[in-house]
């Protein structure tokens, strides 16, 4: 038993850092903010006006780690002083990935997206802008 | 060169009879012709409604019909869906406000193409046109019904009864009320689902667009294409009207009042909002048939709605499909007529805007002509009678 507890630690530390390594560092990061970096994909790729879209996120935090902690996320119009009409949900699916959906851009025009992370020493604030044709 | 003189004098003479405005050939460059070509193709698909196991059946159409024109649903037996929903009257009233059993505060919308939209009525208190179905059913101002009336009207009517068994393949006598009046409203829902508006004027043009037809296009009148210029160019009108429905789909303050009497307001989509989560017939509920339940994704934008404080004195942008056959206009029926709306929106008070930043919406200070140009587009998004 205590045998098999070491050999699940031992493959749970080998795996760790392969995971790791595979999204962090990212090649390009998208926003970043000291330790902490990001990027997103959207589906679909160009989201419509008015009609839902989703967002997986791979995140990574200090040392190129795969970031582990919670994510929020949201969308402004910055010149506009306003957000969306929805609040979007984020699940985690692997370390470092997340699932965003309920995003709905309701407006043509230079929109931004806002993630908050949790990190070591505090909210780690991250944004990337998005023109919505 | 005597040739060249010839056919000058004649340009010049046809041009002298035209007002130099209209003289002008209105062209659209390549990003104008991309943003046209969004308002299109119409008709889209059919929808079906994954909530709603009847939808597209047409035995529910025909009973949903039925339905939609028999006053006996409310228990005054004097109100019935048509009663508001006018088929002769693009299904809306021509009334500022509704008048069901009692006075209304908010004008009756077409339900023309509801079937395509995500959120029903000005403050999208429902996400399923069944839910929207049901509301004014039960509703004290509009038809003031209970499930226990409607039950009964359904069980002990012959003709209803018998529609009713075959569509939901049990009878209305053996069921608890709730699930009839349910069933009502999924009915009704798919009947509504085939009120889809005619193409138009504009459908014709944007099509001719869309091909290089441009003997097609040449028959779309020179003042709506101006129209469509300002619509989609500096009047900044498909910032929210947009797609070939011409809505976002969404919910903005555009400067008009949300008080309906002293000390009263129409929260708007604020209260929609309310509603929807304490509602028991929508996407995420029981009564839903869709299989994947709240993982549907028609039902993303029903799970993250928020409630938000800029919601207060929100209301639904409208689609602008058949807005000459609907006046008159806004939440509260305030305005009269199309000019009287493109009057609103050229000397808007922006003092009545809760704006934070930048402003989307500014006075438009249109000129006459762009006015006139403006009202001959919208009349466009019209069937030709």
């Amino acid at each position: 038993m205590r045998l098999a507890g070491l050999i699940t630690g031992a493959t749970a530390l080998l795996f760790a850092p392969t995971l790791a390594a595979a999204n962090c560092p990212i090649a390009a990061p998208m926003a970043a903010a000291g330790d902490y970096q990001l990027s997103y994909t959207l589906t679909p790729a160009l989201p419509t006006v008015g009609q839902p879209f989703q967002m997986e996120i791979l995140a990574c935090g200090p040392g190129n780690t795969a970031y582990a902690g919670p994510i929020l996320v949201d969308a402004d119009m910055p010149a506009h002083r306003h957000g969306m009409n929805y609040t979007p949900s984020v699940i985690n699916t692997a370390p470092g990935t997340y699932v965003a959906d309920g995003f709905l851009l309701h407006l043509p025009g230079d929109w931004r997206f806002k993630f908050r992370l949790a990190g070591v020493e505090g909210p780690v604030r991250l944004a990337h802008g998005h023109v919505q044709p | 060169m005597i040739r060249l003189l010839v056919l000058a004098a004649v340009l010049i003479s046809a041009c002298a009879n035209v007002p130099s405005a209209i003289a002008q050939d209105v062209s659209f460059s390549e990003a104008e012709r991309t943003a046209i070509l969004r308002f299109g193709p119409w008709p889209p698909p059919p929808s079906i409604d994954a909530s709603n196991r009847v939808s597209g059946d047409e035995r529910a159409i025909r009973l949903g019909l039925q339905l939609f024109n028999d006053p006996r649903l409310s228990p005054s037996g004097r109100v019935a869906c048509a009663s508001c929903h006018q088929p002769e009257q693009a299904f809306a009233d021509g009334l500022t406000v509704a008048i069901g059993a009692a006075k209304g505060v908010r004008n009756t919308p077409s339900l023309l193409d509801a079937g395509f939209s995500r959120w029903f009525g000005w403050a999208g208190a429902n996400d399923t046109l069944w839910g929207a179905s049901i509301r004014p059913i039960t509703a004290t101002a509009e038809m003031a019904s209970v499930a226990e009336h409607v039950q009964k009207l359904i069980a002990t009517d012959t003709t209803l009864a018998a529609a009713f068994t075959q569509t939901f393949g049990e009878s209305a006598e053996a069921m608890a009320a709730d699930p009839v009046l349910v069933a009502v409203g999924k009915a009704l829902a798919a009947y509504q689902e085939t009120l889809i508006s005619k193409r138009t004027p504009f459908d014709a043009f944007r099509d001719a667009l869309a091909t290089g037809d441009a003997a097609q296009s040449s028959k779309y009148a020179d003042s709506a294409k101006r129209g469509l210029k300002l619509f989609i160019g500096e009047g900044r009108c498909s910032l929210c009207h947009l797609g070939p429905g011409f809505t976002n789909g969404e919910f903005d303050d555009i400067g008009i009042p949300f008080f309906t009497g002293p000390g009263k307001v129409d929260k708007g989509r604020y209260a929609g909002i309310q509603y929807f989560k304490d509602s028991a017939f929508t996407r995420l509920g029981a009564y839903s048939d869709d299989r994947a339940g709240k993982d549907s994704p028609a039902a993303i934008p029903s799970r993250h709605v928020a409630l938000q404080g800029r919601a207060f004195g929100s209301f639904k942008v409208p689609s602008l499909r058949g807005v000459q056959e609907t006046a008159p206009y806004m939440h509260n029926g305030m305005l009269k007529t199309l000019p009287e709306v493109i009057e609103h929106y050229s000397k808007m008070d922006q003092e009545r805007l809760h704006i934070d930043g930048a402003a989307i919406l500014r006075p438009l200070n249109l000129t006459p002509q762009q006015a006139l140009d403006l009202e001959a587009f919208l009349r466009s998004l019209s069937p030709t009678k």
